[in-house]
């Protein structure tokens, strides 16, 4: 399953890939912020599973989500958020913009686990 | 600042060591600061919304090298980007997962600032008592500096 990574740091796509290889996760490609992830599903059709950041430069990832939602070519791709935004508000947003599960950090990699198995199965 | 907002930050700072970067971290006896703690490298947080002021996690060089290398899981041997990285993110995610226990105080939390500097200080807010948790884990020490003023 090919993973979109979309996070500003590039410290922490360094630990979320991490993460993701020690679950059996490894085709997983990087975006550094929203316009760069649009950029990256225009070029690769095939990603099956968004995990999105929030707080980033250029466009923050509750934008990307929208515009990757509003776009029939990847409306139908999974966004989950990745995110240190805890507040109920937040996750409702992101959920009603069309995000298919919700993932706050800090959290465990048994959680993360667990929700790519819930949307992918 | 009252009391019962420091509960959160320091729920929030045990939580996110045991999961994220996999350590066990003991609070010892909150105090008020009467002199800044000297930190070699230090994660910074602005808080606005219904208060203003800061989150400050001042960490002494060795104890900052150590909790890098296991959040990221190889070793760092010397205060470089990723290390900044790592210690801007657990400040991050530390006041992120507090803010949703502060939910009356409508907070905003800024992007994470990082200073680097041996035995360097930072100024919080006249206004009101800092007040500092220090914490003790295997990976060495560290402090916990949180000031909010009602606005």
């Amino acid at each position: 399953m090919k993973i979109l990574l979309v996070d500003d740091s590039s410290t922490m796509r360094r630990i979320q890939k991490n993460t993701l290889a020690s679950l059996g996760y490894t085709d997983v490609i990087e975006a550094e912020d929203g316009a760069d992830a649009l950029e990256k599903l225009r070029q690769n059709p095939d990603v099956q599973l968004t995990l999105m950041d929030w707080n980033m430069p250029n466009m923050t990832g509750i934008e990307c989500l929208k515009a990757i939602k509003s776009n029939p070519a990847t409306k139908g791709i999974p966004v989950m958020m990745v995110t240190s935004e805890a507040e109920k508000a937040k996750i409702v947003e992101a959920i009603q913009s069309g995000a298919v599960n919700y993932l706050v950090k800090p959290f465990e990699a048994a959680s993360l686990k667990e929700k790519i198995e819930g949307i992918v199965k | 600042m009252k009391a019962e907002h420091i509960n959160p930050f320091l729920k929030s700072t045990i939580e996110t060591f045991k999961t994220m970067v996999g350590l066990a971290v003991t609070p010892g006896k909150l105090y008020l600061r009467k002199e800044p703690s000297n930190a070699d490298i230090s994660g910074v947080i602005g808080l606005s919304g219904d208060v203003r002021g800061a989150v400050v996690m001042a960490y002494p060089l060795v104890t900052a090298l150590k909790i890098s290398s296991k959040f990221l899981g190889e070793e760092v041997k010397e205060l470089n980007a990723s290390v900044a990285d790592c210690i801007g993110e657990i400040a991050n995610i530390i006041t992120g997962f507090a803010k949703k226990d502060l939910q009356t105080l409508h907070l905003s939390i800024s992007l994470p600032s990082i200073v680097r500097g041996t035995g360097h200080v930072v100024d919080m807010p006249k206004e009101a008592p800092v007040m500092c948790i220090p914490f003790e884990s295997e990976a060495g020490s560290f402090t916990m500096e949180v000031s909010m003023v009602d606005k």
